[in-house]
Formats: structure tokens, C-alpha cells, sequence
């Protein structure tokens, strides 16, 4: 279960500094009284009074237009980083997939990397190695003891979606899950994601502009649109009141 | 389970540390390949960078200074104190450039990010293993008996870590947030080397300074260390007034790290 509670997130202006006072005694002083944000420099709010419920079970969709703010929800849900504002509770074991195509680091072989990346998430050697093979199948990448940094984005896309999909966990946050994906492993994918949402307690929330993704997998979507919930409902009637817009 | 706002004590926090070894031995590993894989002495730059380093100090001092001991002795006595310096620089500095290379990382998952400078603090400890390997076969070979009190390399060890790390969580969001921070450590840093008694002896600083100079941790581990490879006295005050040092540093590091920790996503 996700609940967040007048959730908000500011974010500093790029290249906006200002290192006219001392700064170690700044940050110790805002550690100390639990400042959020140096007040002397410009902020932005990504994220404004997001109050919503995420049940367990339930799969839901965001949508909205670029700068949205939808990435920046998955993040909070994920834990990635913190609000200014509000307060969130994520119930359950989380595995969260951002933009694909760039994975975490690129200097192990594929082989190595299924290890890093699912350490990553906190799954120790022996789980791994139980699904290491079953990954490395899913993925049929051919050269797995390869260095990831030769990998084509496609070939990076389904190394770490075949990892995050065969990892045990109750919520699943998935942040354009395909791209540089084949038409091959994206039907792949959705054979598998729909297999494994059939379980009644898996929890997925998912970001895509592609609409057939949205329509097959989410019954309830969110709106999003300069940082705020402007609908939440029916996947259909919150698609055509996008639309619309 | 995330929760937030979550106050989290020191204990959880080291259970959650635990928690993902996995990941600490996995980044070690990883460091220590992209440095040493395709160059054709591999792990031996880890033992050899030290070495040449100290012998080009030796000889140089040695000229300089109309050093009366024999070069071997004078190696060893430089060498003994570069070895930490040149742990403790490398920790430090790289604690701070390697935020910045994991961005992805910190950017699209939730781990302690303390695991990142703790790999940096793995990959140096082998290097300084190998150094003292090689330390103390050098030592027994030019005939120095080593001190009974090798029980206290642990501790040691412990102290050096913590200086190094304590250091670094101090000036990694600085650095994060304000990239001149980082070049400035960069050119100050290196300087430091001349403020240990590396080169020269305790008894050169005034009598005066000493109790203001010994403030430096370093200075206590580069003493105590000499202590036992060289069958000395062990400086016992030193050595509980570097330890106190060490632990006040790595606390207000760690204070300032842990409260800014989950933010740095937004600042790299």
C-alpha cells in the first residue's frame, strides 16, 4: 500500500548558487534545526500537495505532459529521494525501473551486472543465484560476459528489465519501462508482466505515453499537470479528458 | 518499507548498512577491475605506486637534508609514513569523486548511500595491505624485530578508517553542492603530506606546538605505526588523543552525510 499525505518536492534552479557565506557552518546550523532548503538560493516546485492512496493490488497509470512531474512521484514512492513536504508510507518490498536504456553502471559484464544491480535493491548473492540463469534466458542476450558498456541500448534495456522482472517483490514501479526495446521482447515483457499481476497482491504504478501499455494494464490513472493531481480515476475516462487537453 | 518523515537511529542505520554488503563487496569489486584490469601489471600498481613514489622522496630528501641514517633505513622510515598518507589522501579525495560517477545509481535506487564510500574505503585497504605486506618483509629483511604490540594494528587500522571516511562524509555534500569545494580539496589536500612527520622527526616541531600539532590524527597513527614496526615505545597518549579525534570527526561527518543523504539525488 502507498500513501502519500500533501506530499511536495522543490527542487534548486541550476546555476543559481550562492556561496557568499560560509557554508560548512550554514549546513551544520540547517542539519541541526532540520532546515529543508537554503533560503538564499531559487527553487521550483516539481511536486505540489499530492495527497492519493495506492492499494495493494491495485494497478495504476500516470500520465501528463512532459515536466509533469511524474518521474519525480516515482522517485518519492520509491525512496530515491525525500519530500520538502508531506508525509509517505510505502508498504512492501519495492522494485522500481527508471527510464531504461542506461543502466546503473556500466563497467561489468552482463553477468556481473545481474549481481550489482540486484544488490542494488538489497537481494543478497544466494537469491541471486538462484535466478541468474532464468534472467540471462529471459534477457537472450548473447554475450552476457561482455562488457555492458558495448551493449546497445536495446540490448541494456532488456538486461535490466529481465533483472527487475525476475526479482521477488510487492510493488513494482516501472518508469518507461520499453525504451529502445524490439517489438520481440516488448510483447515478451507484457506476456510476463500480465502473468505476474495476476497474483492479486502485486502493486504496480507505471509511467508510459504509450497508450495501449496504459489501457492493458492500468484500470485507474492519474493525471498529472504542473506538479498536481488534476484527475484520478477510469483508465478510459481520465484518458479522454487527457486527450482533450 | 519506506516511510517519511522516518528519524532513524545509528543502530538501524548499520543494520540497513548490513543489510546491503552484497552491494559493498560488489562496487569493490568493481572498482578494483575498471582500475587494474587492462594494464599489464594489474594489482602490482597497487603495491608498486607507493614504492616509486617513496623511493623518489628518499633520494631527494636524502641529498637534501644530508640524511646521516643508511638509504634502506630512510626508505623504510619515509615509506612507513607514506603508506597512511597516501591511504588516507586517496579515501579522501576519492570519496568525493565518486558521487558523481554513481549518479545513475543514486538516482534510481534506494540504498545506503554511505555503501559508496565504503567501497572506496574496501579497494583502499587492500592497496594499504599490500603496502604493509611488503613494509614489513622489508623491515625483518633489514634486520628490525617487530614490536610485540602488532595486536594493536587493528586498532589502528580502525583509526585511519575512520579519519579518512570521517574527512570525506565531511566535504561530500560541500563538494556535491558547491563543485569549488572540490578543487579547492584537491590542491590543499596533497599539502597535508608536509605537515605529518613523514620526513622528518617529532622532536623537530617546538615544544610549544606540540600539543596543537598532535591534533592531527595522522600524526598520532603515523607515530604509533612507527612505534611498532621499528620495536618502539608505544605513544599510548597519542594514541587515545588521535583515537578521540578520529571519533569526532567521523561522527560530525557522518551527522552532516546521514542528514543530507537522502537529498543528494537532487544536487548530482
Amino acid at each position: 500500500m502507498i500513501v502519500l499525505n500533501n506530499v511536495s518536492k522543490q527542487y534548486r534552479l541550476k546555476g543559481k548558487k550562492n556561496i557568499s557565506r560560509f557554508f560548512i557552518v550554514r549546513m551544520l546550523r540547517d542539519a541541526l534545526k532540520g532546515n529543508k532548503n537554503d533560503k538564499t538560493q531559487e527553487w521550483f516546485w516539481a511536486l505540489k500537495d499530492i495527497t492519493l492512496t495506492i492499494n495493494k493490488g491495485e494497478q495504476v497509470g500516470l500520465v501528463g505532459k512532459n515536466k509533469a512531474g511524474k518521474t519525480t512521484l516515482l522517485q518519492l514512492i520509491s525512496g530515491v529521494t525525500t519530500p520538502t513536504e508531506g508525509s509517505l508510507s510505502v508498504d512492501g518490498n519495492l522494485i522500481p525501473v527508471f527510464a531504461q536504456g542506461t543502466v546503473l553502471t556500466p563497467d561489468q559484464t552482463g553477468r556481473e551486472y545481474i549481481y550489482l544491480h540486484a544488490a542494488a535493491l538489497g537481494y543478497n548473492k544466494k537469491q541471486v543465484d538462484a535466478i541468474a540463469d532464468k534472467i540471462i534466458a529471459f534477457s537472450e542476450i548473447d554475450n552476457i560476459d561482455g562488457l555492458v558498456k558495448f551493449y546497445s541500448t536495446g540490448t541494456r534495456t532488456r538486461l535490466s528489465l529481465s533483472i527487475t522482472l525476475h526479482l521477488p517483490g510487492d510493488i513494482y514501479i516501472f518508469d518507461e519501462v520499453f525504451y529502445g526495446s524490439d517489438i520481440f521482447f516488448k510483447e515478451k515483457v507484457i506476456a510476463h508482466f500480465k502473468e505476474m499481476l495476476n497474483h492479486p497482491d502485486k502493486t504496480m504504478v507505471l509511467v508510459s505515453h504509450n497508450e495501449d501499455i496504459i489501457r492493458t494494464f492500468c484500470k485507474r490513472l492519474i493525471l498529472l499537470e504542473n506538479g498536481r493531481v488534476v484527475a484520478d480515476g477510469n483508465t478510459d475516462e481520465i484518458l479522454a479528458h487527457y486527450k482533450l487537453k | 518499507m519506506i516511510i517519511y518523515p522516518h528519524k532513524q537511529s545509528l543502530v538501524d542505520y548499520a543494520k540497513d548498512v548490513l543489510r546491503y554488503r552484497q552491494l559493498l563487496v560488489q562496487m569493490s569489486k568493481k572498482w578494483v577491475k575498471s582500475k587494474y584490469e587492462d594494464s599489464y601489471i594489474g594489482l602490482g600498481w597497487m603495491v608498486a605506486s607507493p614504492v616509486i613514489t617513496t623511493i623518489v622522496y628518499t633520494f631527494f630528501f636524502s641529498i637534501m637534508f644530508d640524511i646521516r641514517t643508511s638509504k634502506a633505513g630512510y626508505f623504510l622510515y619515509i615509506y612507513s609514513g607514506m603508506l597512511p598518507w597516501v591511504f588516507f589522501r586517496d579515501v579522501f579525495i576519492e570519496t568525493l569523486d565518486v558521487f558523481p560517477k554513481e549518479s545513475l545509481m543514486i538516482k534510481r535506487t534506494n540504498f545506503p548511500r554511505i555503501i559508496i564510500p565504503l567501497s572506496v574505503v574496501l579497494t583502499k585497504m587492500l592497496q594499504f595491505g599490500f603496502g604493509v605486506a611488503i613494509l614489513f618483509i622489508a623491515a625483518v629483511a633489514s634486520g628490525k624485530d617487530i614490536s610485540a604490540h602488532f595486536f594493536l594494528f587493528p586498532i589502528l587500522m580502525l583509526q585511519i578508517v575512520l579519519i579518512a571516511l570521517g574527512f570525506g562524509l565531511l566535504f561530500v555534500v560541500p563538494s556535491i553542492i558547491y563543485r569549488d569545494v572540490k578543487h579547492l580539496i584537491k590542491f590543499v589536500v596533497p599539502l597535508g603530506l608536509y605537515t605529518l612527520p613523514i620526513f622528518y622527526k617529532l622532536k623537530a616541531i617546538p615544544a610549544k606546538w606540540l600539543d596543537v600539532y598532535t591534533l592531527n590524527p595522522m600524526v598520532s597513527f603515523v607515530q604509533c605505526f612507527r612505534a611498532i614496526l621499528f620495536k618502539e615505545d608505544i605513544p599510548w597518549y597519542l594514541l587515545a588523543k588521535g583515537m578521540v579525534v578520529s571519533f569526532i570527526v567521523f561522527f560530525v561527518g557522518l551527522s552532516i552525510f546521514r542528514s543530507y543523504e537522502k537529498r543528494l539525488p537532487d544536487f548530482i
